[in-house]
């Protein structure tokens, strides 16, 4: 069969048109344009002082490695670029965008797209217009020939990404999979006009580094919060994952409240799944390994007295597990910190 | 360094022009946008020496970072995975439409050069001598290329297939 060259040139005419509706992105633009203005400043005194340096060098007998001048390297992501191409977690795990779509909350129900997949761990990443995170759009995967929906994990939607502009891990789609429909609802509380407006996402497929790295520094838990009653810092105990999962702490129980924080640090924090035991009854509350204390605040549990004693020690347990087995790969810490009410 | 207003003025002139063009080459409205991005900033760069043909010095940048990028694994990866409708697609319940979508899946199969060698002849209608410019390559390239590049369109599998039944 012929091609016609006037079929060809309407086809690449009627594809690329939707161009018109696709605005100059003239903020990302202007920061290009001024990373690039430093770039050339900063250039300008490194040859300056390089030629201080080289001399020092000549003295010594030192090799200088002075580096490669700066490019615009595709595959570094753009700090501006809220779905960018590539991007490095501080522990090492790297993103790398397979799929970007837009949802228009105030024309589209929902967008749908298809993704070809490998064997790496996905996640979705959300640009979230302002006032986003109370109204997030409805997340699910489905795999052909799977009657089963897989979205986010550990918990399903996409608070998270929005508040921490962090990406969150899709489910593991069964083994084998090679093509998954991803699709986006628009959130359906609030009228059109309440809910928010745009919003673009971005699956990535995540590798953790090759060498586990060392784990960052524990956040310490606040030594008291709350006023009414106060709570008190009564004994706290962190362990490094992946080698340990679980922390275990006993306290004593005088008759007054007590409340549990636990969370995870690094890249594991808010990604994995939690288990508390209370004297070896399972509380049911927990869900996940939430992030540890910030600015924002933080989470807390008060154990009902239906699973304390009436007086005597109280053994905690907090377990944590990975639905992702390339999370044994990543560094983080537990943290479970027993507070008691001062009155 | 480049007169901001001067410079604005071209963007707001080009950029849907270039950004349709970027689509074709990349199928993805993102890496479009961040292609052009990328060609805008070089020619920004090198604004005082572009002279006149601005648009085409551009558009030179877009084919030959396309290229590059392609040769780089994972914006190869990148591409074949697919490209997200940002809008759905206006569906033909008609069988041109089928056909319609199977010549625009076996383009997407191209490799980069013959890709951009087909964009350039056939939605931007240049000559073999224009196209041959702005690839940097020879006259006689662009001519293999756009005769491979047609060869695979016809000789595509599901194309084929499709043209099989059809008849």
């Amino acid at each position: 069969m012929a091609i016609d060259r006037s079929e060809l040139h309407d086809l690449l005419d009627e594809r690329s048109r939707p161009a018109a509706d696709r605005p100059i992105p003239w903020e990302s633009l202007r920061r290009r344009t001024g990373r690039a203005r430093h770039r050339r400043l900063t250039a300008a005194v490194a040859s300056a002082a390089a030629l201080v340096v080289v001399v020092v060098v000549g003295v010594s007998g030192g090799l200088l490695g002075l580096g490669e001048p700066d490019r615009d390297d595709p595959t570094v992501a753009s700090v501006a670029d809220p779905i960018p191409a590539r991007y490095v977690e501080p522990d090492g795990t790297v993103y790398r965008r397979i799929a970007t779509a837009t949802l228009d909350a105030q024309r589209q129900k929902s967008v749908s797209f298809d993704v070809e997949v490998g064997d790496r761990p996905l996640a979705i990443l959300a640009s979230c217009p302002t006032g986003a995170t109370s109204e997030t759009p409805n997340f699910f995967v489905r795999v052909p020939g799977v009657a089963k929906l897989f979205t986010t994990s550990p918990i399903p939607g996409m608070m998270s990404t929005c508040d921490d502009n962090r990406a969150m891990d899709v489910m593991p789609l069964p083994e084998g999979t090679r093509r998954a429909t991803f699709t986006v609802e628009t959130p359906r509380r609030g009228t059109a006009r309440e809910r928010p407006q745009r919003w673009r996402f971005g699956v990535y497929e995540w590798t953790p580094p090759a060498t586990l790295k060392a784990a960052p520094t524990p956040v310490e838990p606040p030594a008291k919060f709350s006023r009414q009653p106060e709570f008190r810092l009564v004994t706290k105990k962190t362990v490094t994952w992946p080698a340990a999962r679980e922390v275990e702490v006993t306290v004593p129980y005088t008759g007054r409240q007590l409340a549990l924080m636990a969370y995870c640090g690094g890249g594991i924090a808010g990604r994995l799944d939690r288990e508390d035991r209370v004297n070896g009854r399972p509380t049911k509350t927990a869900v996940i390994c939430e992030s540890p204390p910030d600015g924002r605040g933080f989470g807390y549990a008060v154990l009902g007295t239906r699973t304390l004693p009436a007086k005597g020690p109280v053994t905690i347990q907090v377990r944590v597990k990975a639905r992702i087995p390339e999370y044994l790969r990543r560094p983080g810490t537990l943290t479970v910190a027993v507070y008691e009410a001062a009155e | 360094m480049a007169d901001r207003s001067e410079y604005d003025a071209f963007v707001a002139a080009a950029w849907q022009r270039l950004l349709r063009t970027a689509y074709l080459l990349t199928r993805d409205w993102a890496a479009a946008e961040d292609l052009v991005q990328t060609a805008l900033l070089k020619a920004w760069v090198a604004w005082p020496r572009i002279g006149d043909e601005r648009e085409a010095y551009v558009r030179k940048i877009i084919f030959n970072v396309h290229v590059s990028w392609w040769r780089r694994r994972w914006r190869q990866a990148e591409v074949t995975s697919g490209s997200p409708p940002d809008r759905t697609q206006a569906t033909d319940h008609m069988g041109q439409a089928d056909e319609r979508e199977l010549v625009w899946q076996a383009l997407g199969r191209l490799p980069a050069r013959q890709r951009a060698v087909v964009v350039l002849r056939f939605f931007e209608d240049m000559t073999e001598v224009q196209a041959a410019e702005t690839l940097g390559c020879s006259v006689g390239t662009i001519k293999s290329q756009t005769s491979k590049a047609l060869a695979k369109l016809r000789v595509d599998d599901s194309f084929a297939a499709s043209f099989a039944k059809g008849r």
